[in-house]
């Protein structure tokens, strides 16, 4: 479904992602997991286009999409949950789903009720300014503000971020829920432990580059991966 | 008549302002050069009536076309710069602009130009026609302002104001939404101009220089950026100000540049934006439920 073909992104002249090549396929729930700075959210908004690469191909759904902006990239079903639960502050949590049904007026009351299902909380809230909302909540916001576009692919750049251990289960939870619903789930994440058993596959990004990867239960067990990132 | 033409200089500020509204309020987009396009409005109707002898009501509008279509490429500009820039980038433009009307002789230069009067009929439009003219283009503007921020369109430019990329990420091509809000909102800006220029019947380029950009920002900050009746209330506040307090006359650029300092330090969200004192009280007045009911709207103005 989603083919990165070695991709370089450089910011001004410090280079920050080496020849980064990575496969997705349909249904798949694939992680890449790496530190902080390894280049995670620089790899996210490559694939969203929110970063133009100097090398490299993405390809989606047989197009190559390298040249295409964001918003063409949002049409063809890629969604984007942001770093840091980028929701809009000083719009209302009913708004923040809104504003991504843009085209699709005619199935929002549908994938609203959808979301609502997932995210009960949003419900109650759904006439609240989003700041008001707790971390949790805007991260689940964020997460459903991307499903309002019921994206064939879903790029997720980190749920754990700042969360307390529960939310970050339950953030979990959802996205496997979600994967098994249909949706391709691409994430990256620092928590590698969690990232490993919620994934399929997982690659390891190291400084920018691809340095391993293999089938999650794999990578739970290899050397290197428990030392670096499982803490021992 | 004293009254009549401080209205008449309110009228033509609330359009400016909600006009600049549009574009830093709505969008999110920095312009502290709006006199400019005020300024296009203004010599392009003037030049029109006095030398290609066009009527005032078809100078009217062609005012608000070639602002609008300037604004439009100073969208197209502010696409490829930062918002840092792009503040930079519209305050030269006023300049730029000034400096053009003080030195070409087509536009008057330094001598100014003087603008026939606008007629209806073949009768000359007075001070009272000009208040039901400006009456008229402010209830459509805040209809339109309404109408903007309550669509697809408001929810876009909200989005973009909160986070562009994130926005782009929801399908949205940002580019094209900010262009229209500079289109939109210059344009309105030239139809004030035009207005301004037959109802002054003389212009000159320091009537559209930087600290009349500032004055229009301070007002609409004043009001509260982004909400809908605010720009209208700063508007008034401040063109009435300087009629009933001599100080404020005396030290006008002082004042405005001092508020706006002083605004945005304490108050950011303005007299009627969110959570304001004046709009907490005026909630709490409105019957219904607390909180906010009305989708996107609530005591944003
Ligand atoms: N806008 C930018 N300009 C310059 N350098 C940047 C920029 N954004 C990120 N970087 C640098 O690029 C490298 C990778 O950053 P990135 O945000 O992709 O890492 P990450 O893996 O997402 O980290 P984290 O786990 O902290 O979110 C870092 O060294 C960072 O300092
Ligand atoms: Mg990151």
């Amino acid at each position: 479904m989603l083919r990165v073909e070695n991709l370089a992104v450089s910011y001004g002249r410090s280079q920050v992602l080496f020849d980064v090549s990575l496969a997705v396929e349909k249904g798949e729930f694939v992680t890449v997991i790496g530190a902080n700075g390894a280049g995670k959210t620089t790899l996210m908004k490559a694939i969203m286009g929110l970063l133009r690469p100097f090398q490299g191909r993405i390809v989606f759904r047989g197009e190559d999409i390298t040249a295409r902006p964001p918003w063409y990239r949002a049409e063809l079903g890629i969604g984007y949950v942001p770093e840091g639960r980028r929701v809009f502050p000083d719009l209302t949590v009913e708004e923040n789903l809104r504003i991504g049904a843009w085209r699709r007026a005619a199935s929002f009351k549908r994938s609203c009720e959808r979301i609502f299902t997932i995210f009960p909380r949003l419900a109650e809230r759904r006439h609240q300014l989003s700041k008001t909302l707790s971390g949790g909540e805007q991260q689940m916001l964020a997460i459903a503000r991307a499903l309002v576009l019921e994206p064939e692919l879903l790029l997720v750049d980190e749920v754990s971020m700042g969360l307390m251990p529960l939310l970050v289960n339950r953030s979990f939870k959802v996205l496997r829920e979600l994967n098994r619903e249909g949706v391709t789930v691409l994430l990256v994440e620092q928590n590698a432990r969690l990232a490993l058993r919620a994934a399929h596959r997982g690659y390891v990004l190291e400084t920018g580059r691809i340095v391993l990867s293999g089938p999650a239960a794999e990578l739970s067990a290899n050397e290197m991966v428990k030392k670096a990132y499982l803490g021992g | 008549m004293y009254e009549q033409v401080v209205a008449v200089n309110a009228g033509i500020f609330m359009l400016l302002a909600m006009s600049l509204n549009i574009i830093t309020g709505f969008a999110g987009q920095p312009n502290l050069g709006h006199a400019a396009f005020f300024g296009i409005g203004a010599y392009t109707s003037a030049l029109l009536v006095a030398k290609a002898k066009a009527g005032f009501w078809l100078a009217l509008p062609a005012a608000g076309l070639v602002a609008g279509l300037t604004g439009m490429l100073l969208g197209l500009i502010s696409v490829r710069v930062r918002e840092d820039f792009l503040a930079v980038t519209t305050i030269g433009i006023n300049f730029v602009l000034v400096a053009v009307f003080q030195y070409v002789p087509f536009f008057g230069a330094s001598l100014g130009l003087v603008v026939p009067p606008a007629t209806v009929f073949g009768r000359r439009l007075d001070t009272g026609g000009f208040l039901i003219l400006l009456l008229v283009l402010n209830i459509l503007v805040y209809l339109l302002c309404l109408r903007v921020r309550f669509s697809w369109l408001g929810l876009a430019l909200g989005g973009i104001r909160n986070d562009e990329q994130a926005t782009a990420s929801l399908g949205y091509n940002v580019n094209r939404f900010k262009v229209f809000a500079f289109t939109i909102g210059t344009f309105i800006a030239g139809l004030a101009g035009s207005v301004y220029a037959h109802f002054m019947g003389f212009i000159m380029s320091t009537d559209f220089s930087f600290p009349v950009s500032v004055s229009i920002m301070a007002m609409a900050v004043l009001g509260g950026l982004g909400t809908i009746s605010g720009p209208l209330l700063g508007a008034a506040i401040l063109t009435l100000a300087p009629e009933i307090f001599r100080f404020v006359a005396d030290y006008r650029m002082l004042v405005y540049g001092g508020l706006l300092v002083l605004m945005m330090r304490f108050l950011p969200q303005g007299l009627l934006g969110e959570n304001s004192p004046l709009a907490n009280l005026l909630e709490r007045r409105r019957p219904g439920p607390a909180g906010r009911v009305a989708p996107g709207g609530g005591n944003r103005g």
